[in-house]
């Protein structure tokens, strides 16, 4: 009876400060104090080794703060193989992630949250976050209210933007949604093709959290008007929505023929959707979805224009006669905002050729809005690289 | 022995070498730039050019040039010769082909027309396309033993047209493809109709006169933003990229063998390359951004 009191005893000395009687880190815990390391839920798995602080850590000298083996991210990518291969290879990245700071999200020895996060996913997530904390709705998303931001989301690496634990948003909701009957009847017997189509995945003020701008059938609820005609192509939308024909009917259009049957629905929802425009998501997410270097150019420029995100704002959705759809050539569309230097800058116009290439020079000659590592967004630098281009005798 | 090995090292590198020649004459896409045709009849610059056509009998470049509505022929050397407006009437010229006749098949975007000129006759006449009532957005074309081949951009079908019966009256598309996308350019080569799938992952080749068609999947390079193709004299498949600004270059099996050109505003470089043509022994690259057109030779 006295030896399993003492075993007893024993394993539960072992188990409630395992880390004490595991880890052979004596002669720095005699200086740095045991109990900030150690004393949390949650243990950096090093620490708990037989070389213990010095996996991570010179003991006398090093390059590095912190007497660090490596630098920050190159000593994480040496035991976090997985997260090196995807940081190389996927184009979506969490900021953090790709900005290397690790330390931004993680602390580095021990913490009270899983995966050793600096606080509380909630709380971590918002703090940066903060636009989804703001006008709040009325019918919240459960994960979204309980702050389980993870449950659709990667904190590392994503298949677009939104960086969703799935590539398929569907197989992502049925995680948890159940398709069963009440999804059948609500759906009206239909699979379900693209729940983000609808539904707003955070909040919303309507039931469902079904988003807030409605096709007008649909509001109607006169299904049939779409749903009963035999003619699914772009026609169909196409025979209410006449006046957007005339819209395709220029050297470039987003008339996108083959990829669906009503090619239309490439980009709009036909059901509800954020905008009055119903498009299936931000073009943010929906434009870069297709053109990826957009998405890659922003990525790896220091200087971008500041409504970048939101591109109709000078490409025009459906055609245009100037290059990249935008709405202008290159002085008029930016001139819209930028009047003072639509009247005044360095010679534009008509009459002003570049040398180059002997096309008028417009704003776009010199700057790239979609980004570049130049300030001003400069397609070279300001200093005189740029200007030398045709100012050949300076 | 010493003397015997190396004339048996020098027969080795004749033979080599003689290999290395036959291997790059067949993939022999080593083209140069040569130069650029950039400036109309009265010597001012070319505003956006969509398109070219290329008539080797008689050694003319036609150039569509959309923005200032008008066509622009030109020598081989790339000299302009005459340009052609009908009269003020044509408006947006995105392509146009000739017919054996000598008659004009021109695509007028702005108003959507599929426009015949009949530039002897005097003739200039419109048609807007429908079939079975949907409106037809005419992107390209192709002519081949009396009949029109238009791909439509609604679609992204290719739509045959009898050029007497005015109405399209059939379609050409893949019989069993998956996950089809509808086509972006077509061209006749070999006496087969060639078409690139939107994404450029694959081109499909039709033989209309036994009826059979053949897939060719493009492998190994990610394309963006394909706009336009063509093939060389050796079967290489060349796909034009207007999002990477670049040419990339497939063996005749669909392997990506290289890739050439460089985003740029000086001679040989593009900014918005339209539309890519191999005729002969050049290659035509139509950049609509720098408002030229490079030609590139062997």
């Amino acid at each position: 009876m006295r030896v399993f009191l003492l075993i007893f005893l024993f394993s539960l000395f072992y188990y409630t400060s395992p880390v004490i009687s595991k880890v052979d880190n004596k002669t720095c815990f005699q200086c740095h104090k045991s109990k900030i390391y150690l004393d949390k839920k949650y243990i950096h798995k090093p620490i708990l080794t037989k070389k213990g602080c010095l996996e991570c850590h010179f003991p006398h000298a090093s390059k590095n703060e912190k007497l660090l083996k490596e630098s920050n991210i190159k000593l994480c990518f040496s035991c976090h193989k997985k997260l090196e291969n995807d940081f190389k290879k996927r184009l979506f990245l969490h900021e953090p992630y790709k900005e290397k700071a690790c330390l931004r999200c993680h602390v580095s020895h021990s913490s009270n949250y899983k995966y050793l996060l600096k606080d509380d996913v909630y709380d971590l997530c918002f703090s940066c976050h903060k636009n989804l904390l703001v006008n709040r709705k009325k019918f919240l998303h459960k994960p979204y209210k309980e702050g389980k931001c993870l449950s659709c989301h990667n904190p590392h690496i994503g298949y677009d933007v939104r960086l969703l634990n799935e590539v398929s948003i569907n197989s992502l909701c049925f995680s948890c949604h159940k398709e069963d009957k009440k999804f059948l009847n609500a759906h009206l017997g239909r699979d379900a093709t693209n729940c983000l189509e609808c539904h707003d995945p955070h909040m919303s003020n309507n039931k469902f959290i079904l988003k807030d701008f409605e096709h007008k059938p649909f509001a109607e609820q006169k299904c049939n008007l779409c749903h009963s005609q035999k003619d699914k192509s772009t026609a169909l939308c196409l025979k209410c929505h006449q006046d957007i024909t005339d819209t395709f009917y220029y050297f470039h259009n987003h008339s996108l023929g083959g990829y669906q049957e009503n090619s239309c629905l490439v980009c709009h929802s036909p059901h509800v959707g954020n905008t009055k425009i119903l498009l299936k998501s931000s073009p943010k997410i929906l434009c870069i979805s297709c053109h990826s270097l957009a998405y890659k150019q922003k990525e790896n420029s220091l200087y971008v224009h500041p409504k970048r995100d939101n591109c109709i704002e000078c490409h025009s959705g459906h055609g245009s006669n100037n290059p990249s759809m935008l709405k202008g050539d290159g002085n008029q569309v930016c001139s819209r905002c930028h009047k003072t230097q639509g009247k005044f800058s360095h010679p534009i116009g008509n009459k002003v050729l570049d040398p180059r290439n002997g096309k008028p020079i417009t704003c776009i000659t010199c700057h790239e809005p979609m980004g570049t590592n130049f300030k001003y967004e400069l397609k070279l630098s300001g200093e005189a690289t740029l200007c030398v281009e045709c100012h050949k005798n300076y | 022995m010493c003397r015997m090995s190396q004339k048996l090292l020098i027969i080795l590198t004749i033979f080599l070498s003689c290999f290395a020649i036959k291997i790059e004459d067949v993939f022999s896409y080593k083209f140069h730039y040569q130069f650029s045709i950039l400036k109309d009849t009265y010597d001012n610059y070319l505003s956006q050019p969509f398109s070219i056509f290329v008539d080797n009998q008689i050694e003319r470049i036609y150039v569509c040039d959309a923005a200032e509505n008008r066509l622009i022929s030109y020598d081989f050397t790339g000299t302009p010769l005459k340009e052609f407006d009908a009269a003020g009437q044509l408006k947006g010229p995105i392509f146009m082909i000739k017919d054996p006749s000598g008659c004009l098949w021109i695509i007028e975007r702005s108003i959507n027309s599929l426009t015949f000129v009949d530039l002897k006759a005097k003739k200039f006449q419109r048609r807007f396309l429908k079939y079975k009532n949907h409106i037809l957005l005419p992107a390209k074309l192709a002519y081949w033993k009396d009949y029109l081949f238009l791909l439509d951009q609604m679609s992204g079908l290719i739509y045959v047209i009898d050029k007497n019966l005015i109405t399209p009256n059939k379609i050409i598309k893949p019989k069993k493809l998956k996950d089809f996308k509808g086509f972006i350019d077509i061209k006749f080569r070999k006496n087969k109709l060639w078409a690139l799938e939107n994404g450029g992952k694959r081109l499909i080749v039709f033989d209309l006169n036994k009826k059979t068609e053949q897939i060719f999947n493009l492998k190994g390079a990610n394309t963006v933003l394909p706009v336009s193709f063509d093939i060389d004299n050796h079967n290489n498949i060349y796909l034009l990229d207007r999002d990477l600004k670049k040419i990339l270059v497939f063996s005749p099996e669909g392997i990506f063998r290289k890739s050439f050109l460089k985003e740029g505003f000086r001679m040989g470089q593009v900014l918005y390359p339209s539309y890519l043509l191999i005729s002969g022994s050049r290659l035509y690259v139509v950049d609509e951004g720098n408002g030229r057109i490079d030609v590139w030779g062997f």
